[in-house]
């Protein structure tokens, strides 16, 4: 600002003065304030000009993405659990076909730091390759210079990209590692940012969601270790426009499809979608997926023993592929070792379902949050991230004290999977254990079974140690509900 | 420097220089207008504190490079008849966006009530930086954006984004020589090597070289031209330089090198003949610089107040 304090300083005012006037204003805008013909000689017309460019106001321009029915796609489930599936393989065939029915129209992209195949989506390649003008050798694969798969080692380019592809009305997905997508946290805040203003503005046409893919989570980084592991963006995320930000974690493949197939028809969010790429069971068909996803948290009444008409004695709640498959399998060592206690099982796939209703346009109203976790019985949440952002999501629920959260706690190594929820506290035998702890009246009757739960995570604790990998009553293990 | 007898768009008649100066001082004008004033727009009268806004807020020292861009971009929309976005990385020169979509028509279009006159004309300066009016930046309030420029690092990225799959659209990109320091800045020089010349449009970097940041000398400015020079070569451009203190000698240079970027003309008919992208270097897109127009609101206050007696912009005009 080259003069300050023109409105007590005499001489600054005299010299802003000077200064305004030596532009001649009186030459460049008529008595009426209109700027003179001369001044608009080298302004082009209509949407040429910058300031009215379609381009700039992309939601104009948006088209509907073309979505192949979803039924194409899903994995056939007749019973939960019997199957096993790499969720994103899963996906990456719906992403396929979108990438093939945008081949001629061109508004679809993926982007991603260098991990399209190593998160199992190759199968986009089969559609279209990697954008690449550089040399090429005999050797590269998927190397196309016309190709709409984008990677480059920066996460910055990439958000960059995506941002101004989305903005100039066009659609689009990044798929990250959990853990690194950190790296754009900065970004994204002024991507919502710009959502939310962007929203109280008639004249702004919804674009496209920015839509991040994270995998290689951080339950599922046992190879490469600590420095792989950080499930913190949603945390991050969660803090911002309520309005805009989504964060979803599908427990298995078809809700995974069910979750991104919304997320790419959305306009103006930010959609966090955390998924798995190694084998996980399936627990629900299609039709029950998009059920499940549409309510975003609900009871799994086959996982439970609840009867129906009676007030479950504890809730095990879950978020997040990895802790629905420790919160089943605990639900399966109860349903053995304390076959009267009445067990519901909850799980969640919109996380912002816990959030107040006040508060965010998809929290629950307090009559349905109340009649889902209850008010009174201990809810044993497991969680796929940081524990604290659970509680910080439902501490205004009249059941909060009951509620008890196991999840992330930076207990991150090179280790097996299993040793990965050991270590942070998240696995089957520590649940049954938090629930013994934690349901009035059982620990008593339940000593021995808690002894078993402890004696069962010594073995571990020894056994990886001289094998290298998890039990085999860990790695075979399977729902046999 | 005027190469009279030859007539090709390179060089500017008499008139078109008179033109482009004329509305790069409106711009100017209408940028330091929205900083200061809150009365009296058009000057009509002495100049009073109460025409002062009581807080000053706004960066001046990045306005008149990005107007004296959008000026020349207007030239060169109007003259290949081609579609054109513009990032402006310097996205605390909101006053010359606003000041640019005010005089072409297009603010007035969005926002009726500031109208292309002189009651909005106060509008405009007074709605600036000010409670219940616009931010002090590029915004999504801000006609033609799609880019903030709060954050610095992303104009460069945000302008391949937008170029991706509009193979007619030219995306001219500020980049000022601060924001260039940043990471992500510097990463996103390499997205030339996946535009595609066939599918993809047309990104002109423009490196705003005004010498500093807020309270430093930017790295770029500091080095010897020849090392700049084999720094954006290296990124796979062909660098155009834009100097000087006389706004006709830097008009004339912004038209000469505004023409020596016409290749870059998105032109889907001659698709087959863009061979952008066979080596990995690519010889293409050419950052013009600006240089030395608004340097001294920087630095020692004697060098700003000898500045403003040559009021940015409209210094020593002759015609
Ligand atoms: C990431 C980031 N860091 C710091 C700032 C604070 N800041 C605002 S303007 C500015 C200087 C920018 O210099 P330059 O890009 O050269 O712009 P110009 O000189 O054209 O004003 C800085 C550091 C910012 N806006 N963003
Ligand atoms: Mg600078």
């Amino acid at each position: 600002m080259p003069l300050a304090g023109v409105r007590d300083n005499p001489t600054h005012l005299t010299q802003l003065e000077e200064w305004l006037r030596s532009y001649r204003p009186e030459e460049l805008f008529d008595e009426h304030g209109r700027p003179r013909p001369e001044v608009l000689a080298c302004v082009p017309e209509g949407d040429r000009r910058l300031g009215a460019t379609p381009h700039a106001n992309g939601g104009l321009l948006l088209r509907e993405l073309p979505m192949a029915p979803l039924e194409r796609f899903a994995v056939p489930v007749d019973k939960p659990g019997a199957t096993l599936h790499e969720p994103t393989r899963v996906l990456s065939d719906l992403l396929e076909s979108v990438m093939a029915d945008t081949a001629d129209r061109r508004d679809f992209r993926l982007v991603g730091p260098d991990e399209t195949a190593s998160n199992r989506l190759q199968a986009v390649f089969d559609a279209s390759g990697k954008a690449w003008q550089a040399g090429t050798l005999e050797s590269d694969e998927h190397l196309d210079r016309h190709g709409r798969v984008m990677e480059i080692l920066s996460e910055h380019t990439c958000q960059g990209w995506l941002e101004g592809y989305l903005l100039t009305g066009r659609h689009g997905l990044f798929s990250c590692y959990e853990a690194f997508v950190h790296i754009v946290d900065s970004m994204v805040n002024q991507h919502i940012k710009w959502l939310r203003t962007s929203r109280a503005l008639p004249w702004r046409a919804p674009v496209a969601s920015l839509n991040y893919l994270l995998t290689s989570h951080v339950w599922r980084q046992d190879h490469n270790g600590f420095s792989h592991q950080d499930p913190g963006f949603v945390d991050h995320v969660l803090n911002k426009s309520p309005e805009v930000v989504r964060v979803y974690l599908p427990p298995d493949a078809n809700t995974l499809l069910s979750v991104a197939d919304h997320a790419l028809r959305s306009r103006d969010h930010v959609n966090v979608i955390v998924a798995g790429k190694q084998p996980c069971f399936d627990w629900l068909s299609l039709d029950e997926a998009r059920l499940h996803c549409a309510r975003g948290a609900g009871a799994w009444e086959w996982a439970g023993t609840e009867t129906a008409g009676r007030e479950p004695d504890v809730v095990l709640a879950c978020a997040g592929d990895v802790p629905t498959q420790e919160v089943l399998a605990a639900a399966g060592l109860l349903r053995r070792h304390l076959p009267d206690l009445a067990v519901r099982v909850v799980n969640v796939v919109d996380l912002a379902r816990l959030m107040p209703h006040e508060e965010h346009p998809h929290g629950m109203a307090d009559p349905e949050y109340d009649a889902l976790f209850t008010t009174d019985k201990p809810v044993i949440f497991a969680y796929h991230g940081y524990p604290w952002l659970i509680h910080r999501l439902a501490y205004r629920r009249t059941g909060h004290a009951h509620l008890h959260v196991r999840g992330y706690k930076e207990m991150g190594t090179t280790t097996t999977p299993f040793d990965m929820v050991v270590r942070n506290d998240l696995d089957r035998y520590r649940l049954v254990m938090d629930v013994i702890d934690r349901t009035p009246g059982l620990g008593v009757r339940a000593v021995g079974v808690r002894q078993a739960m402890a004696d069962a995570r010594t073995r571990h604790h020894a056994w990886i140690r001289e094998h290298g990998t998890d039990m085999p009553e860990i790695a075979d293990w399977s729902w046999d509900g | 420097m005027r190469r009279a007898k030859r007539h090709d768009r390179s060089t500017l008649t008499d008139e078109d220089l008179s033109a482009l100066d004329a509305h790069w001082r409106a711009a100017n004008y209408l940028s330091a207008g929205q900083i200061y004033l809150m009365g009296n727009p058009l000057l009509k009268q002495p100049l009073e504190p109460a025409h002062i806004k009581p807080r000053l807020l706004g960066h001046w020292g990045t306005s008149p490079g990005l107007n004296l861009v959008h000026t020349h971009l207007n030239r060169i929309i109007r003259q290949r008849d081609i579609s054109a976005l513009c990032v402006w990385g310097p996205g605390h020169g909101g006053p010359a966006v606003l000041a640019n979509s005010w005089l072409e028509g297009s603010y007035s279009e969005t926002y009726p009530d500031v109208s292309r006159d002189e009651a909005g004309m106060e509008r405009l300066f007074r709605q600036f930086s000010f409670p219940g009016g616009v931010p002090s930046h590029v915004a999504p309030e801000t006609p033609g954006s799609i880019h903030e420029g709060g954050e610095l690092g992303y104009a460069l990225s945000h302008a391949y984004g937008a170029a991706l799959d509009n193979p007619e659209l030219l995306v001219t990109c500020v980049i000022g020589d601060g924001e260039a320091e940043t990471g992500p800045l510097a990463a996103s020089w390499h997205s030339n090597k996946f535009l595609d010349p066939v599918h993809d449009g047309a990104v002109l970097p423009v490196l705003h070289l005004n010498g500093y940041k807020i309270a430093n000398p930017t790295v770029l400015a500091r080095l010897p031209e020849t090392e700049l020079d084999e720094l954006l070569r290296g990124y796979g451009h062909e660098p155009l330089h834009v100097t000087g203190d006389d706004p006709h000698q830097v008009h004339r240079a912004m038209a000469a090198a505004g023409h020596r970027t016409r290749q870059l003309r998105p032109d889907p008919a001659g698709r087959p003949h863009r061979r952008r992208g066979r080596t990995p270097a690519l010889a293409r897109d050419r950052p013009a610089y600006t240089q030395g127009l608004d340097r001294p609101h920087r630095g020692r206050r004697t060098a700003r107040r000898r500045h403003l007696a040559r009021a940015p912009g409209a210094a020593r005009r002759s015609a």
